[in-house]
């Protein structure tokens, strides 16, 4: 019941409560400090209050979410050459 | 293993700051040095740079404190002092005008796109390496180390020589290309709203 109004009040409600949101530049400031880990607690908070009824920051957050996690997941990592660390030795052990 | 002399006390304690503080390290900072430069040899010759001068100037590292933060920071400026001299590429756009550029207003409107976070999460790694890639090195860079690499804003900041005020607005904009640039990808790849 708890989770289906949720989903009821942020697909249905909110889309015809707020798309645009009067404090937006603060939001989208709040939103990114939030998924970089640089906001504090109650700032926190407040942003995941807002987008309960804000729809419009609601799905920006969602995207940024998802961009960042697109970075993180999906880019290819080389792999470091086998040689490298002993390179790295070798020429230490040349200059000491 | 090798010819080298026999170390004294002092090396066996630089030999162990280097094994247990900056070796870990490796992988990201091969990561990052590929993606500065694109060429995997080019990367394996910067990280090797930069561990040479860690190993040099070891002395002036506290142990304990943010090696992986160090270790970047040394590599960006091996990158911009050393490497982009050298390299083939082509000399580089003046970073003041592409930052005047990005700061003037029409760019900082907040950039509206079709893009919705269920497109984005069907998208693959090529469509974000390309994005990202296409994104002038500054701006890339920001990316790679908040968002892959986890710094936060003020390790940034050390890393990058720049004022945190800097880091976010450059991260914001950075951002946008990235989101623009991904907005085009979807159009092109026909992914639908």
């Amino acid at each position: 019941m708890g989770s289906s109004m949720k989903w009821l009040k942020k697909n249905i409600v909110s889309k015809y409560l707020m798309t645009n949101c009067p404090e937006k530049t603060r939001c989208v400031d709040l939103l990114h400090r939030i998924l970089d880990g640089a906001a504090e607690k109650d700032e926190e908070q407040y942003f995941m209050d807002h987008i309960e009824e804000c729809w419009g920051c609601f799905q920006d957050y969602k995207l940024e979410h998802a961009i960042r996690e697109l970075v993180k997941t999906k880019l290819e990592k080389k792999a470091v050459p086998e040689d490298l660390v002993s390179s790295i030795r070798q020429r230490i052990d040349e200059s000491a | 293993m090798n010819d080298a002399k026999p170390k004294g006390n002092n090396e066996k304690d630089k030999d162990r700051i280097f094994d247990s503080e900056f070796l870990p390290h490796i992988d990201s900072m091969y990561n990052f040095g590929y993606r500065l430069t694109y060429d995997e040899d080019d990367a394996k010759d910067l990280v090797q740079e930069t561990y040479l001068k860690a190993y040099r100037f070891i002395d002036s590292f506290q142990e304990g404190t943010n090696a992986k933060a160090w270790l970047f920071r040394i590599l960006k400026n091996s990158f911009i002092n050393d490497f982009r001299k050298k390299s083939k590429e082509p000399a580089k756009v003046d970073y003041q005008e592409v930052e005047s550029y990005y700061n003037s207003d029409d760019i900082d409107k907040s950039i509206t796109t079709d893009l919705r976070a269920e497109t984005v999460k069907d998208m693959i790694g090529d469509e974000i390496s390309s994005a990202l890639n296409s994104l002038e090195v500054d701006f890339r860079t920001v990316i790679i180390l908040c968002d892959l690499e986890g710094f936060k804003y003020d390790e940034m900041a050390e890393i990058l020589d720049i004022p945190i005020g800097t880091v976010r607005s450059r991260l914001h904009r950075a951002r946008n290309l990235l989101k623009e640039k991904l907005s085009e990808y979807a159009k092109e790849m026909g992914y639908k709203k």
